[in-house]
């Protein structure tokens, strides 16, 4: 397990004394390539690690940690083409680049500590320094906008995270002389004062669903993701959410479900609802993307929610939306540096100019939207259909027609940014480094919507049992 | 322990109604100040737990943060009003409000006496910071809110007996620290590039 901090740390530490942008990337790589492969033989030797009172890697914390390493990988070779295009333009200086390398890989530390953390608290600093490591990425450039959006980012979450950390409050007053790890927990949730339980899981809720970006808390979100570099964005996006649902989820055992699933309904419903209504009208295409995440961390919790057979669905969700999202914050990033513009009207006709962007464009907004035969569809498929077997019928309703909404607005966008009349000026090439990952992702998209390996899917199921309500 | 949270809620109130950037941070240092005494008072803990508890509250709520928020005013040009949306005697009324709900909710969930207090100026100095952060539109009156729904949830948590281990509760005061300390650079880097302070003015990013 001290490997999987070591190669964070040292990537960090390396770019701090890298002597040029280049050498910072290469440490980024050689880093997450590190972090990756010490993740996979952890979680072949699983079922638990334990180290101490506060650290343990479980199956649910590795299957986190698969998702945070596997796009670490993906975001670190793609960053090195992404700024040598950016420094090429002028847009950003070798010491700023430097300094993303050195951020880029504190967050990630953070990260793997939220997903090890195995003490209640533990997992509050983690999550906070997850919040902190992040917000010099939101302001890189050092432009007003960027600042603007680190200020909210900081602030919000900042109070939301104080937010949760009432809830900890709460729970260790409702435990008693219960120690406040996760298996502990869960083990004596019979003896736990269930007036305090609830509160504690309303405070987790709205506070690391601020974090979540769950609507009404999610104001902040759009504009930290569509401000940070791309490849930031993409980690903000497709695994920091991750981090802070897989903070709520670990106090699942302890709280009775009669009382938590409406309220996961609720906030879910919410959060698909919101971005509904405000994607029709977007004009820019990393908030429109940011607007995506809010929406499919809806479904996640509202697949949570529903509970049953809609729970393993919600956990193949988590990855499935990664993987797309991180793909889409890949593809637009290259593609806003070639047009030079983030606004979704100037962008026309990639297909004609670059087939591979378009393609990979197209692609990335229908693995997005739940399309078929992308793995986003199963999943959402798999939702729905547990949502209407453990008789949530109305909920899942408004589910399907926000859902159908959702998708005619990006199928839109996505339709006229790859296919539409337009761009008279010649564009500059693609950038390999930058597309090639995002056609890896995509690859995986197809794999898991073509076929979900049953034995994964199985583990799926399995976890969900250890997320269930009590 | 009552004399401790009685004058931590009068500071609070000051805190909320004051119009004035400078004695904010003044009552936020000795707040900070008084927050450290706390571990000290529950005769319980060891003590080389609590004095080390008390050293790093003293050092990062007393030293560290305030001098943070005023280099920041001298530094920055800071005016000395600190603007609100509302008027003072609105902010005095809500405060005088959401006091009083606080000892309600607090008398609900059964508790009483010490604890009591403890806990309803805890929930006190939460909303005073939450009412501080929307209604005040300064950057540094936002920190400073922030700062005291922070003390709120350490004397809300302290009332009701939550207790860490040692290395999770110094981590808990290092995160703090960390965001007081990026809040305070963001509020420099804003004012180089905006010029002004005011958040109100901040509004280019919207849907």
């Amino acid at each position: 397990m001290e490997f999987l901090f070591l190669f964070p740390f040292s990537a960090a530490v390396a770019a701090l004394l890298a002597r040029s942008p280049g050498q910072a990337a290469a440490g980024s790589i050689l880093g997450a390539v590190g972090l990756f492969a010490c993740t996979v033989r952890q979680a072949l030797a699983l079922p638990v690690e334990v180290r101490g009172e506060f650290l343990r890697l479980d199956e649910l914390g590795a299957y986190f940690l698969f998702i945070v390493a596997g796009v670490n990988v993906v975001c670190s070779v793609y960053s090195y083409g992404y700024f040598r295009r950016e420094m090429e333009g002028g847009h950003i200086g070798p010491s700023k680049t430097r300094m993303y390398h050195v951020w880029i890989n504190l967050f990630v530390l953070s990260m793997v500590l939220v997903v090890c953390a195995h003490h209640l608290a533990l997992q509050w600093i983690a999550v906070e320094a997850t919040t902190l490591f992040s917000a010099p990425l939101i302001y890189l450039h050092g432009d007003r906008k960027g600042m603007e959006a680190a200020w909210k980012y900081l602030l919000i979450c900042s109070v939301g995270i104080a937010f949760a950390f009432l809830g900890v409050i709460f729970l260790s007053r409702a435990a008693g002389d219960i120690p406040l790890t996760f298996s502990a927990l869960a083990a004596g949730r019979e003896k736990l004062d269930p007036r305090f339980v609830r509160l504690a899981f309303l405070f987790f809720l709205v506070g690391y669903g601020t974090k979540m970006g769950l609507a009404p808390m999610h104001t902040w979100l759009p504009d930290a993701h569509s401000q940070a570099p791309a490849p930031a964005s993409a980690m903000l996006s497709g695994v920091l959410l991750n981090c802070a649902l897989l903070a709520v989820l670990r106090v699942a055992p302890a709280v009775p479900g009669a009382y938590a699933s409406p309220l996961l309904i609720l906030f879910g419903i919410a959060s698909i609802g919101v971005p509904a209504l405000l994607a029709a009208v977007q004009r820019d295409l990393k908030r429109l993307l940011a607007f995506s995440s809010i929406e499919n961390m809806g479904i996640i919790v509202l697949g949570i929610g529903f509970g049953g057979a809609a729970r393993p669905a919600a956990l193949l969700h988590v990855l499935n939306h990664s993987i797309a999202k991180v793909l889409l914050f890949l593809v637009a990033g290259d593609i806003i540096l070639r047009f030079g513009t983030q606004r979704i009207q100037r962008i026309r006709g990639i297909f004609r100019q670059t087939p591979l962007s378009g393609f990979l464009l197209f692609g990335g907004i229908l693995a997005i939207a739940g399309s078929p035969p992308f793995g986003g569809f199963w999943s959402e498929f798999g939702i729905l259909v547990g949502g209407i077997a453990g008789g949530h019928l109305t909920a899942s309703l408004i589910y399907l027609v926000l859902l159908a909404v959702l998708f005619g607005s990006f199928l839109v966008y996505g339709s006229d940014m790859a296919f539409g009349e337009g761009t008279p000026r010649k564009l500059t090439a693609p950038e390999l480094w930058c597309l090639v990952p995002a056609a890896a992702l995509l690859v995986c998209s197809l794999w898991l919507g073509l076929h979900v390996p049953s034995g994964f899917y199985k583990a799926l199921e399995r976890l969900s049992t250890t997320i269930a309500f009590s | 322990m009552n004399t401790l949270t009685v004058l931590l809620l009068l500071l609070g109130i000051h805190l909320a109604v004051t119009e004035r950037i400078r004695p904010a941070i003044r009552s936020l240092a000795i707040q900070g100040a008084l927050l450290s005494l706390l571990p000290l008072s529950d005769s319980a803990g060891e003590t080389w737990r609590a004095a080390t508890l008390c050293l790093a509250t003293f050092s990062v709520k007393s030293v560290a943060i305030p001098v943070i928020l005023s280099r920041a005013v001298s530094k920055l040009g800071i005016g000395q009003e600190s603007e609100a949306l509302i008027s003072t005697k609105a902010i005095v009324l809500l405060t005088g409000s959401l006091a009083l709900a606080a000892f309600l909710i607090c008398s609900r969930f059964g508790l009483a006496g010490q604890e009591l207090l403890g806990a309803a100026a805890g929930l006190t100095l939460i909303f005073s910071g939450l009412l501080t952060m929307t209604t005040r539109v300064k950057a540094v009156s936002q920190v400073i809110g922030f700062v005291v729904l922070e003390n709120g949830i350490f004397l809300f948590g302290a009332a009701s007996g939550s207790a860490f281990s040692l290395p999770i509760e110094l981590g808990i005061f290092l995160d703090l620290f960390v965001a007081v300390f990026l809040m305070g650079i963001l509020m420099f880097k804003i004012q180089r590039a905006f010029t002004h302070m005011d958040v109100r003015k901040i509004h280019t990013l919207k849907d």
